[in-house]
């Protein structure tokens, strides 16, 4: 089949939407299908908001198959389009509602409007898709309760999980993500004042809060204890996935998290907080890893507990490893383009 | 230039009105033809509509039907069948024709942003609207409702958190995406299906107990509204029109001659007066024609 997948972009940035925009296409090429990505720019302040809607709209796609992904390229129109959503635009949803400071949408009839607006053209353009999935239950979740339409789950593998392997359990805790607000990369430094030594903490990535978080760990006397490396190539990063403890990642209502998937295809055990949204998909309490109360103490305690019991973190690492064996691309490609 | 795709109609001594809605509607590059068995079929007939009081024992293929009242057409399988909404012996899936007006002013409003207005204008956390026959009700889930003005409905349809009514109300409420109770009646009238688009109940008892727990349930909620409203839209002849052209494989272009901007946006649901309208149309000022391809004389966005 002649496939085009659909992704919109923020000019400059890259992210876990974009991975999976390239990643999918690689898994449809191997399956056979002739595949192109189409990209468009999206502006996601209010002002802005149908623009790229709109743009998405008009654009002609000759193509056996459209597979839309993210806000908004599943405005595309095509008489076979299938939506596999990451994201809807969350400044207008989840973000307003629990008054995030990313999203800047008010509680005024001005907002309300483009609010109302934005869900009836969403409802339209998704309606027209011949299946929705989505990328996690979180995000299923959403669209069931802002727009009242049902959507199938979808996972996937996440990137380097073909090389990602077990191994020792050693000294240190994990965090492999971008260092964002909405990752909250503070509440692990702060943690880590309440986490006897020798256990250290190794925070990768890169990301606009990462020069603040090294001077929270400089101002927090934690240098030795906590490490801030910044990029990571990925033969490194595969290495530290395979000598950690365990595997930190406390974001705010992800929408899906590849570091989860990624800890367990290292065996690891994840610790996550209440409020992680689609991490809850995979890290059971007590069985895959640890979900605690988002506080640092909370998060501390979690830790200790497993530099505490090495066994109880190689248990649940090896049930997290079981969690994603059943994970492929191919059972994705099958689905997404099933007649 | 290629030949425009036709639907051929085979008619009895009578139009149906609701089926004559249905053929005006159809997209610009499908032409309905009336047919008969006698005549030749006219060049690029691809699919046929019969309305079953003239159905023969053995009809061209692809082909719908209409259903006449007190003409049994029998099991028709598979075939796509077309009949007024609320008429006798519908089945699941038959493209159900309403002829009632779309009240102008309705917007889908679902519950997270109803729920958004009421906070806005310091109106409970949630709320009941009821059409009854004694007026217009309104108050808080399980309390005691107070009356409001007649015309007051279609705002109570806009702000409730649920609502219970029948007729036209029920109707209004819909097009406002209102999460609506109703009686069996009020349902099969409107071509609804129970527990999808709308909620049902026995007796008014039975019905305010319902919207009491849809008020507090914003999942069911949003689905019921959703469904509701996009239930009802599909009665409308455009609806029903685009549907049996899917149905009948009658492919029509994606893009006509009249579909440019403006028709995309009207697609969506823009209301005349939308910043993405003045945007669109800021942005193609300088390109001749880029908003008025699909220009119609009536919107005021062009004059």
């Amino acid at each position: 089949m002649d496939i085009v997948v659909c992704g919109a972009q923020k000019p400059f940035v890259r992210g876990g939407a974009e991975q999976h925009q390239e990643n999918l296409v690689a898994a449809l090429e191997t399956a056979g299908h002739r595949v192109d990505l189409v990209r468009l720019p999206v502006a996601w302040e209010k002002g802005r908001l149908f623009d790229s809607p709109l743009a998405w709209r008009m654009v002609p796609i000759d193509a056996d198959l459209v597979i839309a992904t993210n806000f908004p390229s599943y405005f595309v129109q095509h008489p076979n389009k299938v939506v596999w959503l990451l994201h809807q635009h969350r400044g207008a949803y989840d973000g307003f509602e629990a008054g995030a400071s990313w999203s800047d949408f008010a509680w005024d009839d001005v907002s309300l409007e483009e609010q109302r607006l934005l869900t009836e053209w969403d409802v339209a353009a998704l309606s027209e898709a011949r299946t929705v999935f989505s990328n996690s239950g979180v995000v299923s979740r959403r669209l069931a309760r802002f727009n009242g339409l049902d959507s199938t789950p979808l996972a996937h593998p996440p990137p380097l999980h073909e090389v990602l392997h077990p191994g020792e359990f050693g000294d240190y805790v994990l965090s492999v993500q971008r260092q964002e607000e909405n990752k909250r990369p503070h509440l692990l430094v702060e943690a880590m004042a309440h986490v006897p030594s020798p256990v250290r903490a190794v925070m990768a990535g890169r990301g606009e809060l990462l020069d603040e978080v090294r001077r929270h760990v400089e101002d927090a006397g934690l240098a030795g204890k906590v490490e801030l490396p910044g990029f990571v190539p990925d033969a490194d990063l595969v290495e530290l996935y395979a000598g950690a403890l365990a595997v930190v990642y406390v974001p705010e209502d992800e929408d899906y998290g590849y570091t989860t998937l990624q800890a367990f295809y290292a065996g690891k055990p994840v610790i996550c907080a209440a409020d992680s949204g689609a991490v809850l998909d995979w890290v059971e309490d007590g069985v895959t890893g640890l979900v605690c109360d988002g506080t640092p103490a909370g998060l501390a305690a979690a830790i200790r507990r497993l530099a505490d019991d090495p066994a109880l973190a190689q248990r649940l690492g090896a049930a997290g490893r079981e969690r994603i064996a059943d994970l492929s691309w191919a059972d994705v490609v099958a689905r997404l383009t099933a007649p | 230039m290629t030949a425009p795709v036709r639907l051929a109609v085979h008619v009895g001594r009578d139009v149906p009105e609701g089926l004559t809605a249905v053929l005006a509607a159809l997209p610009p590059d499908v032409q309905p033809v009336a047919a008969s068995e006698r005549e030749a079929l006219p060049e690029g007939t691809v699919a046929h509509l019969y309305c079953s009081d003239v159905l023969p024992r053995r009809p061209a293929t692809p082909y719908a039907v209409w259903r006449v009242p007190g003409a049994d057409a029998g099991d028709l399988g598979d075939v796509p069948v077309l009949a007024d909404a609320g008429a006798e012996h519908v089945r699941p899936g038959d493209l159900q024709v309403s002829l009632r007006a779309w009240p102008e002013a309705a917007r889908p409003i679902l519950p997270f942003t109803r729920a958004g207005l009421r906070r806005v204008r310091d109106l409970p956390g949630r709320l009941v609207g009821e059409a009854r026959p004694d007026g217009v009700w309104w108050g808080v889930p399980g309390g005691q409702p107070a009356a409001a003005p007649l015309d007051t409905w279609p705002t109570l349809a806009a702000l409730s958190s649920a609502v219970v009514a029948t007729g036209e109300e029920l109707w209004t409420a819909l097009a406002w995406a209102a999460p609506a109770v109703t009686d069996a009646a009020g349902a099969r009238l409107l071509g609804l299906t129970p527990d999808e688009d709308v909620l049902v109940g026995d007796d008014p008892a039975a019905r305010s107990r319902l919207a009491a727990e849809l008020a507090d349930d914003d999942l069911r909620a949003a689905r019921l509204a959703r469904s509701g409203w996009q239930t009802a839209r599909s009665h409308l002849p455009p609806g029903v029109a685009a549907d049996l052209c899917r149905r009948l494989g009658v492919r029509t272009a994606p893009h006509s001659s009249v579909s440019g901007l403006t028709a995309a946006l009207d697609a969506l649901g823009t209301p005349p007066h939308s910043l993405v309208r003045r945007r669109a149309r800021a942005a193609t000022a300088a390109l001749p024609g880029a908003v008025t391809a699909g220009w119609r004389p009536h919107r005021e966005e062009h004059s």
